[in-house]
């Protein structure tokens, strides 16, 4: 039904179109609320969550951001399409763990979408392709605005929006964009950069593998504080930082294929094309850094048998949630890895 | 090692963040680490909860547990979330001198509630009526009919805008 059609919708933020998506594969804003007379989701009582999500629901319906958007109670779909909405980052763990009275409502394009009843009674989000947070920022509030209108949002005079986890009170705000930095990396200067990050006040974390290197250099950028500044101000510190962080993996890009080393990144990047080209199993590991490294390739303006838009969708569907769903069933690890080669076969041959 | 977050899945994310030197290390799967990403933010939670260790607990007068939804501060300490609003009120103290160390500040800046301004526009509707009918019957006082003439406008006005 309405999953199975998502997964032939393209996600907006996998085409190369926002701007520094060389680098930047999507920007992320997120706003936490909660309603002032429930307790928060993690303390409610089921009629309280059921109410929660009635209301909320009901709300987006009246709400012209929302009006479209599908909306999900996740106790009504299985376990495959739960797992694919957490890997399509519409629906968290936390959700699907516990299913009953919580939901998520999916606008036009996976662009703005909100969970109910997660951490918070309600959290909006809005993802899009490339360095775009101030508009997705925009976009968020006014979907913020029109809820707040219509339901008894707590707020609090000196604190602000209040939020089940302190972290979050204030503007509720978090900021994040998904960079892709194998230039950096490769140079040897990742560590460094992600350290001035943490000392600027902002938050970067890897996706690691089994062992210590980060799985196909994907990092998130966010900020820390949700308190004290305001909201155009934390979307700006954390939109400067990333600009930053695009011309320092520019330049190192453009240094690896000056002189001896562009011998051997032309050889990582075309054992990985061959890899993911002929492959007959592969792990979720494995496959990201081929994909990451084909990235990079891609970005450098090389001519491979591929595009952005199909690496970065790539790195979703290659998920074992999404290979599942492709599947239509639980299937056990070598499956998957069958199943996964086999997508990524098909994907780079046409 | 186990998903701090969820407990169930194998870690697959180390969150490295430094706060003031010092680096702390959560391991998440990779759903929970999107989830935070997406949402919460597990370097801030891991700072809250080494800071909660430091914090002292609320003074004898201020109560042991929420009034509204029954949480105690020392379940707050374990977990790092708060049960409901009124959580807010009851442990007002502790958790001003929280903010202040974790988030650099006590006070919001950014935007309003819808709902935050409603009332704002409404006290301040009965602050200016309140107001307005003082200088009306002082007005009146004076006899300056026509000052009050435009002061029973003004009023009028206030009351349907
Ligand atoms: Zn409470």
């Amino acid at each position: 039904m309405i999953l199975s059609a998502m997964l032939r919708v393209k996600m907006a933020w996998a085409r190369p179109t926002g701007p520094r998506h060389e680098v930047v594969l999507s920007s992320r804003v997120r706003l936490a609320r909660n309603l002032r007379s429930r307790p928060f989701p993690l303390r409610a009582q089921p009629a309280d969550l059921a109410a929660v999500l009635k209301d909320s629901f009901a709300a987006a319906v009246a709400s012209p951001s929302t009006a479209q958007a599908a909306r999900v109670r996740l106790e009504d779909v299985d376990a495959v399409d739960r797992e694919f909405l957490v890997e399509r980052r519409l629906a968290s763990r936390l959700l699907t763990e516990t299913p009953v009275a919580r939901g998520v409502v999916v606008g036009d394009r996976e662009v703005l979408s909100v969970m109910v009843n997660e951490e918070d009674h309600l959290r909006l989000q809005g993802v899009d392709s490339g360095l775009c947070l101030e508009d997705l920022h925009a976009a968020v509030s006014r979907a913020d605005d029109e809820l707040g209108e219509r339901l008894d949002v707590a707020y609090h005079p000196e604190w602000g929006f209040l939020t089940a986890c302190p972290t979050n009170v204030g503007t509720g705000l978090r900021a994040s964009a998904l960079v892709h930095l194998p230039g950096l990396a490769l140079t040897g200067q990742v560590n460094g950069v992600l350290q001035r990050l943490g000392a600027a006040g902002l938050i970067a974390r890897g996706h690691y593998g089994e062992g210590t290197k980060v799985l196909g250099d994907f990092y998130q950028v966010s900020n820390a504080r949700s308190l004290g500044p305001t909201e155009a101000e934390l979307v700006k510190s954390v939109s400067d930082h990333v600009e930053t962080l695009v011309r320092g993996e520019t330049k190192a890009r453009t240094e690896l294929v000056r002189g001896l080393g562009k011998t051997r990144l032309e050889d990582m990047v075309f054992r990985a094309v061959g890899s993911l080209e002929h492959a007959r199993l592969m792990t979720y590991e494995e496959a990201m850094q081929h994909l990451s490294a084909v990235r990079l390739g891609l970005s450098l303006g090389w001519e491979l048998p591929t595009d952005l838009t199909t690496v970065n969708e790539l790195t979703v569907l290659a998920q074992p949630g999404h290979v599942q769903m492709l599947a239509g069933k639980e299937l056990d690890g070598p499956d998957r890895d069958f199943l996964r080669a086999t997508l990524l076969r098909g994907k780079l041959q046409n | 090692m186990l998903c701090a977050r969820c407990k169930k899945a194998q870690a697959t994310f180390i969150v490295k963040v430094i706060v003031d030197n010092q680096v702390t290390e959560t391991h998440l799967c990779l759903p929970c680490a999107d989830a935070e990403g997406a949402s919460a933010m597990p370097p801030a939670v891991a700072g809250l909860l080494s800071l909660l260790g430091a914090v002292p607990p609320p003074p004898k007068a201020a109560p042991a547990r929420c009034a509204s939804c029954g949480l105690r501060w020392t379940e707050f300490k374990k977990t790092g979330i708060l049960g409901c609003v009124s959580c807010y009120d009851s442990f007002a103290e502790p958790l001003k001198g929280l903010l202040k160390e974790m988030q650099g500040a006590v006070k919001h800046a950014g935007k309003a509630s819808p709902n935050a301004k409603r009332s704002l526009d409404a006290k301040r509707r009965t602050d200016e009526t309140a107001s307005l009918k003082r200088r009306l019957d002082e007005a009146l006082r004076r006899e300056a009919y026509e000052d009050a003439a435009k002061l029973r406008d003004q009023l009028k006005k206030l009351k349907s805008p």
